[in-house]
């Protein structure tokens, strides 16, 4: 919607217009804008229609319409504002009763009890008080998730030392029944560990309670007066690559050594892993050693070439070089050596073509020549030239 | 609204008085337009505010004839024909010398009581009593060689690549 320049004209003015009450210069004014300005245009063919009848107070009346509607929709929104207010607080107040719900329902949730009801077998009545290491292990293999240092959560009905059945008497089976009857407790909100760190605070667990345990079993403690029996644990982790004698009473004994036999796996797992990675690394020095020592090596066979005035070489030679050579690297495919040998076998001044053959590569010949026995012709010296190709 | 409105009310009833002949149907109409406005307003996007509120009261009048089973009683004039969309920058040409030249040529092309007629109006800056007046043409011959010379100069400029 753009600015519009143009004097807007009004009914007044166009019903002067049409009176013939503007002067020439008006009119000129009116019609110009008129032929730009179709909503003036039209408009004034609607009035001059219109001449004749009073449309005067009809355009007096939809002005006062118009604005009796605004007024009217200003009401209506203003009787509408309480309404949305109420909406507001009225999802405001579900929202609540939601949230607190939830809480409720999350509060009074029972903590699995049938499930731990159908894995936990009722131990057998029996007046034999001597714990033997089976039953033991049997009922501590069965209770994985009982905490180690509560011993007052085993109901005395769940134990040996039960009060005696009365005949006749409905009995419910023992933990089933101890279930039904323990005490609410509501569930506690247990801050939300990785895997990590609960296997940290895991294994940090089971070394205290194995602290613990060692201190109150050794010999002479004043407090080691529980029953005792002996179980062999062995552990072929490093720090204890020996067997060991742990004594443990009850089950929270025996949940504790089996919590230290998860450090020490997890140590003996440590090991292993550590073993295997410094088996790497050293395997790895060893290649890189052995690599150092050995190179591998790469084969040079020198023919020997017949020109005039040197002797030629009746055999060829096979050498093997360090792959690093410099010589079969060279652009030049072969390279042409030639020299004296000496009466005494020994071999001197060498020349090498074509010109420019890397020092390295120099080398790598004359240790080769080095390696041979030369023999003289006629017991003097000869000249020999070979040719090195690749 | 309302306010905006208010500047266009006379001339929303006059559009309406047009095509509907009678004061109360043009009344009812204009308000109706009036309460239309702010919802079109937000579905479209105005750039010529007064050539399409024309255009929105004329089809809302036309609906209007036609759901009541009327045809439009008025004549279709030239400024019926063309008041829809005609912005044209004549008025600007005019005014600047570099397009005298082919306005001038453009003139020459009408028809003597369209050139003369545009001449007086745009040149001599004569209203169409006035003009009539000088030249003995009818005050809606003088409207009607106006418009039709206006049109006619348009397309005549246009060809020759003068825009606005």
């Amino acid at each position: 919607m753009n600015n519009d320049p143009r004097k807007p004209f009004s009914a007044a003015d166009i019903d002067r217009y049409l009176r013939g009450e503007m002067t020439p210069s008006e009119q000129y004014e009116l019609e110009r804008a008129a032929l730009s300005d179709p909503l003036l245009s039209e408009a004034i063919d609607g009035f001059t229609q219109a001449t004749g009848t009073d449309w005067q107070p009809h355009l007096d009346r939809l002005q006062q319409r118009v604005q009796q509607h605004q007024t009217d929709r200003s009401a209506a929104v203003v009787v509408s504002m309480p309404f949305w207010k109420n909406i507001r607080q009225l999802a405001a107040v579900l929202l609540a009763l939601t949230a607190l719900g939830a809480g409720l329902w999350a509060l009074f949730q029972p903590e699995e009890k049938t499930s731990i009801a159908k894995e936990i077998k009722p131990p057998k009545p029996s007046n034999d008080t001597t714990p033997t290491t089976i039953a033991t292990t049997t009922t501590t293999a069965s209770i994985p998730t009982l905490p180690v240092k509560e011993p007052t959560q085993i109901s005395p009905r769940s134990s040996a030392q039960a009060q005696p059945v009365q005949e006749n008497q409905a009995v419910p089976p023992p933990m089933i029944a101890e279930l039904s009857e323990a005490p609410y407790r509501p569930a506690e909100s247990k801050p939300t560990l990785n895997t990590d760190q609960q296997a940290t605070n895991k294994i940090a667990s089971a070394q205290a309670d194995l602290n613990r345990i060692d201190d109150e079993t050794k010999p002479g403690n004043p407090n080691n007066n529980a029953p005792v029996f002996q179980e062999v644990v062995i552990s072929n982790a490093a720090p204890m690559n020996r067997p060991e004698v742990v004594q443990v009473e009850g089950m929270q004994r025996r949940k504790a050594l089996d919590q230290r036999n998860a450090v020490s796996n997890i140590k003996e797992n440590d090991i292993r892993v550590a073993a295997k990675s410094a088996q790497a690394e050293v395997a790895r020095s060893l290649v890189q050693e052995r690599e150092d020592v050995n190179p591998k090596l790469i084969s040079y066979s020198g023919q020997l070439e017949p020109t005039e005035g040197w002797t030629q070489l009746e055999r060829s030679i096979q050498i093997a070089v360090q792959q690093k050579a410099t010589c079969h690297q060279l652009e030049a495919q072969s390279i042409l050596v030639q020299f004296y040998v000496n009466a005494d076998g020994t071999w001197r001044d060498p020349a090498f073509t074509p010109s420019g053959i890397p020092t390295g590569c120099q080398e790598i010949i004359r240790q080769v020549l080095e390696k041979v026995r030369w023999k003289t012709t006629r017991g003097s010296e000869t000249r020999h030239q070979i040719r090195w190709s690749w | 609204m309302a306010a905006l409105y208010s500047r266009y009310a006379a001339l929303i009833f006059g559009v309406c008085l047009k095509y509907l002949q009678h004061p109360q149907e043009a009344e009812d109409a204009a308000m109706d337009i009036y309460i239309q406005l702010g919802p079109k307003l937000l579905q479209h996007e105005v750039s010529q505010f007064r050539g399409w509120l024309a255009v929105l009261v004329r089809n809302h009048c036309l609906m209007a004839l036609r759901k009541a089973g009327r045809s439009p009683e008025t004549e279709i004039t030239d400024s019926v024909m063309h008041s829809a969309s005609d912005e044209h920058p004549l008025d600007k040409a005019l005014e600047k010398e570099t397009r005298l030249v082919h306005l001038e040529q453009c003139l020459e092309g009408l028809t003597p009581e369209q050139q003369r007629s545009v001449r007086l109006f745009y040149l001599d800056k004569k209203c169409y009593q006035t003009i009539a007046e000088e030249t003995g043409y009818g005050w809606n011959q003088v409207r009607s060689y106006i418009q039709n010379g206006r049109r006619n100069l348009k397309i005549c400029l246009e060809k020759q690549g003068i825009h606005a």
